[in-house]
C-alpha cells in the first residue's frame, strides 16, 4: 500500500502561520529589552495578533481534521503550561531563597505589557505577565519544538531548553537588567545555575510529555511541510512511502 | 538613617528655623548631599499612605499638579526587595513649565520637579531636592522662578506631613 506522507497545502500554510505566531512573544521580549520598541506597543501590534492567529490555526486544524497538526497544538498547550510551571518552581526557589535572579520575569513582563512599570505590579499586570509567560511563551516554545522535532526521546526536550536558556542569558533580556551575560555581574554561579536548572525542568517536562503523549506527531511537521512545498514546486520526488499492510 | 549623612549644624538650624517660620510644627531635616544642603526632608506625623494622600491634596492646593508618579516600593518588589513605602511624584504646573521651557529648553532635565514620600523605621518622610538648586545648575536665569518653586515645595511638604 502506498501512503501519501505529504501535508495538504492548507495544513502547510496553517503550520507556517502557527510556527511564526509561536515565536512572536519570545522575540518581542528580546526586542523590547534591546530598547527598539516598548513591550506595550509590541503587545498591541504583534503579540496579541499572533495569539489570535495561533488560536485560529488551532481551531481550523480541528475543524478541517488535520489530526497531526491538531495533536501538535493540543500537546503544545499541555506541555507548555506544565513545563513552564516546572521551570517557575526552580526559578522561584533560586530567586527567593538564593537571590540568584535579578527579578521576577513574569511580573516584569506584566508591567511592561500593561505599560505600568512606574506603578509597579498589580493583580492585572501580574495576570497579564504570568499569562504571557505560561500560556503564550510556554505553549509557543513547546509548539515550535513539536513542529520541528515531532516525537523524540525525552532528553531532546532538555537539549532544546538548554539552547533557549543559553540564548536568554546572552540576550538583552538578561543584559538589560544589569546582570551581564550569563549573570556575570550579578551572581556568576547562581544565575546561570538557576537558569539552566529551570530550563532543564522545562525541557524534561516537555520532552517526557511529547515522548509519551498519544497526540504527538511521530514526525517533524516542519520537515514534512518543507518536503511538501518542494514537491509541489517540483524540487523533489513525491513524498510517498510504501507501507506494509497486515494480511 | 536620617543623620548618617554629613551635614552642617548651621544648615540644619537654618532649615528648622525656616520651616518653623512657616508655622509648620513638623520635624524637618536638611540632608547635605555632597555638602550642598539642598536636600530637604520633613518627617510626617501621618502614616506613609496618609502622607501620600495628603501630598496629592497639597500639590493641588498649591496650584500645581502631579504629572507622573513612580511607586518605587512596588517596582522594587519585583527584585525581591520589600520596602515599607517609597513613592515619587513629578510635580509642576503648565504655566511655570511653559515659562521655564521658553527661557531654556534644558529645563527638561529637572522639570517637572520630583518630590518623594518614603517610610523608614515606621515613620514617613516627605523629601525633595530644592528646585532652585537643580534649576540654577542649568541656568542662573531660573533664579526667581526657582525661588517660588522652593517656597511652593516647602508648603507642599509641610501640608502633606502635618
Amino acid at each position: 500500500m502506498v501512503e501519501d506522507r505529504r501535508l495538504s497545502i492548507g495544513a502547510v500554510i496553517t503550520l507556517t502561520l502557527a510556527m511564526a505566531a509561536s515565536s512572536v512573544s519570545e522575540l518581542a521580549f528580546v526586542v523590547s529589552a534591546s530598547g527598539v520598541m516598548s513591550l506595550h506597543y509590541l503587545a498591541e501590534v504583534a503579540i496579541l495578533p499572533a495569539v489570535i492567529v495561533w488560536l485560529l490555526a488551532f481551531a481550523v486544524s480541528g475543524m478541517v481534521g488535520w489530526s497531526e497538526l491538531t495533536g501538535a497544538f493540543r500537546i503544545a498547550v499541555i506541555a507548555g503550561i506544565l513545563g513552564t510551571i516546572a521551570l517557575e518552581v526552580v526559578r522561584i526557589v533560586g530567586f527567593r531563597e538564593f537571590g540568584a535572579m535579578p527579578g521576577s520575569m513574569p511580573e516584569l513582563l506584566g508591567v511592561q505589557i500593561t505599560n505600568t512599570f512606574m506603578q509597579g505590579p498589580s493583580l492585572y499586570s501580574n495576570l497579564v505577565g504570568w499569562g504571557d509567560h505560561i500560556l503564550v511563551n510556554g505553549s509557543g516554545f513547546a509548539f515550535i519544538y513539536i513542529a520541528f522535532f515531532g516525537r523524540q526521546r525525552w532528553f531532546a526536550g532538555v537539549l532544546y531548553a538548554l539552547v533557549i536558556a543559553t540564548i536568554f542569558m546572552i540576550s538583552p533580556a538578561t543584559t538589560a537588567t544589569g546582570a551581564g551575560m550569563f549573570g556575570q555581574n550579578f551572581a556568576p554561579i547562581g544565575f546561570p545555575l538557576t537558569v539552566y536548572l529551570a530550563h532543564i525542568a522545562f525541557g524534561s517536562t516537555l520532552g517526557l510529555i511529547t515522548a509519551y503523549a498519544r497526540g504527538t506527531p511521530d514526525r517533524s511537521l516542519f520537515l514534512t511541510a518543507l518536503l511538501t512545498v518542494m514537491n509541489v514546486v517540483g524540487l523533489s520526488a513525491p513524498t510517498k512511502v510504501r507501507t506494509q499492510t497486515k494480511p | 538613617m536620617l543623620v548618617k549623612q554629613k551635614h552642617s549644624p548651621r544648615r540644619i538650624m537654618l532649615t528648622i528655623a525656616g520651616v518653623a517660620a512657616l508655622g509648620m510644627g513638623t520635624t524637618s531635616l536638611a540632608y547635605a548631599q555632597s555638602g550642598s544642603g539642598d536636600f530637604v526632608a520633613v518627617q510626617s506625623h501621618k502614616s506613609f499612605t496618609a502622607t501620600v494622600s495628603a501630598l496629592k491634596s497639597a500639590v493641588a492646593a498649591n496650584h500645581m499638579m502631579v504629572m507622573g508618579s513612580e511607586n518605587q516600593a512596588k517596582v522594587l518588589s519585583m527584585t525581591g526587595l520589600h520596602l515599607a513605602g517609597a513613592q515619587s511624584f513629578l510635580v509642576g504646573n503648565p504655566v511655570v513649565g511653559k515659562e521655564a521651557f521658553q527661557m531654556n529648553p534644558a529645563a527638561t532635565a529637572v522639570l517637572p520637579a520630583r518630590i518623594s514620600v518614603w517610610a523608614d523605621h515606621g515613620k514617613a518622610y516627605v523629601g525633595y531636592l530644592k528646585p532652585s538648586a537643580e534649576l540654577k545648575a542649568i541656568d542662573p536665569k531660573f533664579g526667581m522662578m526657582a525661588g517660588k518653586l522652593d517656597m511652593a515645595f516647602a508648603k507642599i511638604a509641610h501640608q502633606a506631613s502635618k
